[in-house]
């Protein structure tokens, strides 16, 4: 009677056919909920994350589990996980009663966790990690590799992985790694399958296989908790939806009775207001950056274009299209193999981000808790860390200078509206949302008047969003030359006057005014996919 | 357009072959690289000197090598978990000590249990230390190096025990075993029983893990903290081993004994092929980069050169296999990235 337990064997499973998963089905009361969360309270120091919180997954249903940074999503997650203990408020898993005060306790009870950051063991073969901590032994305690590698190659070749299982997860991609996690929560009895932003990093062709993944085990009775910033993701997998906001539950419904824009508004608690972007057409004047020709590790190029002072240049692809490296070599961080970079004419060979930054190009790194933020300094400083001193002398330069520090902090924070309670706070606990206007502040400090913009909105909820998108836009408006590199193509034809799409490491279009949609990046991104690979 | 695709094509298929040959490289270096290091140390000194080769010299070779690669390859835990123990050259010395005076009053059985004993009670309180105190291995075995450098040369009064009349104790070191010096034969046999550990019991597995993701490890519901003690407790162990066995091969003792032996074996360590990093645990290559390490050191002595040098020797094998180790991870990492495996 276990659902779970036909699980383990995903292939199995396949060649029993529907008939096993029609058992399940009947003999389980579909409006009994597997999951039951009452009154969830979670306080940290000076917060409340989660007021009372009521949640119930139901047998057979993908939930989407929705709100804005700092809504109390991942405080949520973390009390269904284990990882943190409720203040106060039940959980109940098939109607008894359950204390969660380690991660174990919540695995055994049939809740299996798939983090955004994965819990994987890079340096394990792909088999030690499915079982790590579960590992089946021979008699004298020592691990039945054997029977290991065997049942890992059965989960993988189940979800259409076709790997050896004693290759290292290190070599995997990001989509590939996503798929040892669910195998190594299909190894297990489970019942409950939460996803954290599963399809952040993943290629269209990638979220396909992932949503056949989630509807085979909905199918087999499966509740998933599914968190997601992506709306469209929502309403194309989802049966119901829950929204939090301010750490509170504002509501539950089916989705078939929601538009995006309602859910939008359940998020922010108000009408979102369409700040109209006003594009201006492309400046005629002479291109700020002129890319000829250009070559850089990862087979990237020839690549050749301009940006111009007062435009924002949309750069698209999907992942391994070349996007990044692209960034990277513009910024003198990635090494060009040929070809010539020209600044107002000026052909340069940019040696590293120091060099960059002198000759007036920023670049936001694509993932700031990796290459941004200092989590450990305050907002302040983070914000000035680079700030351009060009008519001060060496000693001076040498010296922090406080009273200039607080002025340029008090410009940047009115200008882009950052949420924090002082300078001195640190920056590791503003929300999303802020942290990334942080960055997007220091662009406005160096004083560069290229702005390199990766993923500008990346982990930001619906309301900052618009705003990072206002502000994209004020910058070329002040003479910026803008490129702004996406995998959120909505934000590329909202933001952009012109949209290069990048695929295999070549521009396979450069859409602009009424080409530039959402529907003619895509064709181009995948249009050439499988050249050069 | 068509020439154009065929050059891109031609130009990602040569990286494409460097990448695969540089990683195929380290593959096999992993398992190879240092036995091929010892073939060719090895041919050009005794080239040079043929009495390299004499069986009298060998043996005391593999000695040499057996009293390094035995702590060597309880840090071959240490170091894939992403900790290490600095104070192993301590533990050597207070245990050579201990057995020394230990041998006046009891019989060899006995004293040498005891010293092992000591060197887990060692290693027990490094790992409480670390686990229950939160101070990082490397704040909290830099403590303990200094506590039981002190302890080893107060028990001492800082004066040297010579042992006469022990010839049992002599024998462990002199003795064979089917041919094998006994020290060879501890050493494998401790080889043997950490690579079962290792490889193919649970508690390895969870080892690695901690060293690979630590926070993984934790989510995971793996005992996190029970494995890093026993880990210290093992390293304590194999250390207080050696200190037995040094003082079977030097029959004196003192408290200044194992000066900079945590260097050497994480030297060795490392040059066998486990990541400073943690996550990976080579202890073949521990056992074979603690041979390369003695065949070098004999190498100098033998071709009279200043032992002096055999400190730079260690230190720039030491820089060598960190910046061999940081270039192994670096094409990793690209081959990922680009998605060219």
């Amino acid at each position: 009677m276990e659902p779970g337990s036909a699980l383990p064997a995903l292939a199995d499973d396949v060649e029993l056919g529907p008939h096993q998963t029609n058992d399940i089905d009947r003999t389980s009361d579909v409006t009994e909920a597997i999951l039951v969360a009452r009154r969830i309270c979670k306080r940290f120091p000076g917060v409340l994350a989660l007021d009372e919180v009521d949640l119930e997954l139901l047998p057979s249903e993908v939930h989407a589990l929705v709100g804005e940074n700092g809504a109390g999503k991942s405080t949520l997650i973390k009390v269904l996980g284990g990882q943190h203990e409720a203040t106060s408020g039940t959980l109940q898993v098939d109607g008894r009663e359950v204390h969660f005060d380690d991660p174990l306790r919540s695995q055994q009870a049939g809740i299996s966790v798939i983090n955004q950051e994965f819990n994987l063991i890079p340096q394990l073969s792909i088999a030690s990690n499915i079982y790590l901590g579960r590992e089946p032994r021979r008699r004298g305690g020592l691990i039945d590799w054997p029977m290991v590698n065997r049942s890992s190659v059965e989960l993988l070749t189940g979800l259409g992985l076709d790997i050896k299982p004693t290759l290292r997860v290190e070599y995997l991609s990001v989509a590939d790694k996503q798929l040892v996690e669910v195998a190594k929560a299909l190894s297990q009895d489970f019942r409950v399958m939460i996803m954290d932003e599963p399809t952040a990093a993943l290629s269209s062709a990638e979220v396909d296989r992932l949503f056949e993944i989630i509807l085979e085990l909905r199918e087999r009775g499966v509740a998933v908790l599914y968190v997601s910033h992506r709306l469209s993701e929502i309403f194309r997998i989802a049966d119901r939806v829950t929204v939090l906001r301010d750490g509170r539950r504002v509501g539950t419904k089916a989705i078939g009775d929601l538009t995006e824009r309602d859910v939008i508004t359940m998020m922010l608690g108000r009408e979102l207001e369409d700040h109209e972007v006003h594009k201006a057409a492309a400046a005629e004047s002479a291109p700020a950056l002129a890319v000829r020709d250009l070559r850089a590790m990862g087979g990237l190029g020839p690549l050749s274009f301009d940006v111009h002072y007062g435009e924002v240049l949309g750069i698209a692809g999907l992942v391994g299209s070349g996007r990044s490296e692209l960034m990277r070599t513009l910024f003198g961080i990635t090494h060009r193999k040929s070809g010539e970079i020209l600044l107002d004419g000026r052909p340069v060979v940019l040696k590293d981000a120091a060099h960059a930054l002198r000759e007036g190009i920023f670049m936001l790194p694509e993932d700031r808790k990796v290459e941004g933020m200092f989590p450990d300094l305050d907002v302040r400083e983070n914000l000035v860390i680079k700030r351009a001193r060009p008519q001060e002398s060496a000693l001076q330069q040498a010296i922090l200078d406080g009273r200039a520090e607080q002025a340029e902090y008090l410009r940047i924070q009115e200008l882009l509206t950052v949420r924090a309670h002082s300078p001195r706070q640190l920056v590791s606990t503003l929300s999303g949302g802020n942290q990334q206007k942080v960055m997007l502040g220091r662009a406005l400090v160096s004083e560069a008047r290229i702005l390199l913009l990766n993923e500008p909105t990346r982990g930001v909820d619906v309301g900052t969003k618009v705003e990072i998108h206002g502000l994209i836009r004020q910058l070329a408006k002040d003479g910026h030359a803008v490129v702004v590199s996406s995998s959120d193509v909505p934000e590329l034809e909202r933001v952009g006057d012109r949209c290069l799409v990048l695929s295999a490491g070549r521009i396979t279009g450069s859409l602009q005014g009424d080409d530039l949609t959402e529907d003619n990046i895509i064709a181009c991104a995948v249009a050439h996919a499988t050249l050069g690979v | 357009m068509t020439s154009a695709t065929q050059g891109l094509s031609n130009t990602t298929e040569t990286e494409n072959r460097w990448l695969s040959v540089a990683l195929r490289f380290f593959q096999l270096f992993e398992s190879l690289g240092v036995l091929v290091m010892i073939v060719l140390v090895v041919a050009l000194v005794s080239s040079a000197t043929p009495n390299f080769l004499q069986p009298n010299n060998v043996s005391s070779l593999l000695i040499t090598a057996a009293i390094i690669a035995v702590p060597a390859m309880g840090m071959t835990l240490a170091l894939a978990m992403g900790g290490l123990d600095l104070s192993i050259g301590s533990i050597q010395a207070l245990t050579a000590c201990a057995v020394a005076m230990l041998l006046g009053v009891v019989g060899i059985p006995l004293s040498i249990g005891a010293t092992l004993l000591l060197g887990a009670l060692v290693g027990l309180i490094n790992g409480l230390i670390i686990t229950r105190l939160g101070v990082p291995a490397f704040v909290a075995t830099l403590g303990m190096m200094s506590v039981l450098r002190g302890a080893a040369l107060l028990m001492t009064d800082g004066q040297s025990i010579l042992l006469m009349d022990q010839p049992e104790l002599a024998q462990l070191n002199s003795g064979q075993l089917l041919g094998i010096p006994i020290p060879v034969v501890i050493a494998l046999a401790i080889f043997a029983v950490l690579w079962v550990l290792l490889r193919h019991a649970p508690f390895g597995q969870h080892v690695c893990a901690i060293g690979g993701n630590e926070k993984a490890a934790l989510a995971t519901g793996l005992k996190v903290d029970r494995i890093k003690v026993i880990v210290f407790v093992i390293v304590g162990i194999t250390a207080a081993l050696s200190g037995v066995m040094l003082t079977s091969q030097l029959m004196i003792v003192d408290g200044t004994l194992g000066v900079g032996l945590e260097l050497q074996a994480i030297a060795v360590v490392v040059l066998g092929g486990t990541s400073l990093m943690g996550g990976n645990a080579n202890l073949l290559g521990t056992l074979l980069a603690a041979v390369l390490l003695a065949v070098i050191n004999s190498a100098l002595n033998i071709l009279k050169v200043d032992p002096f040098y055999q400190y730079l020797a260690l230190g720039l094998l030491l820089i060598f296999a960190l910046s061999l180790d940081t270039l192994r991870r670096a094409i990793i990492k690209r081959a990922v990235t680009e998605g060219r495996l």
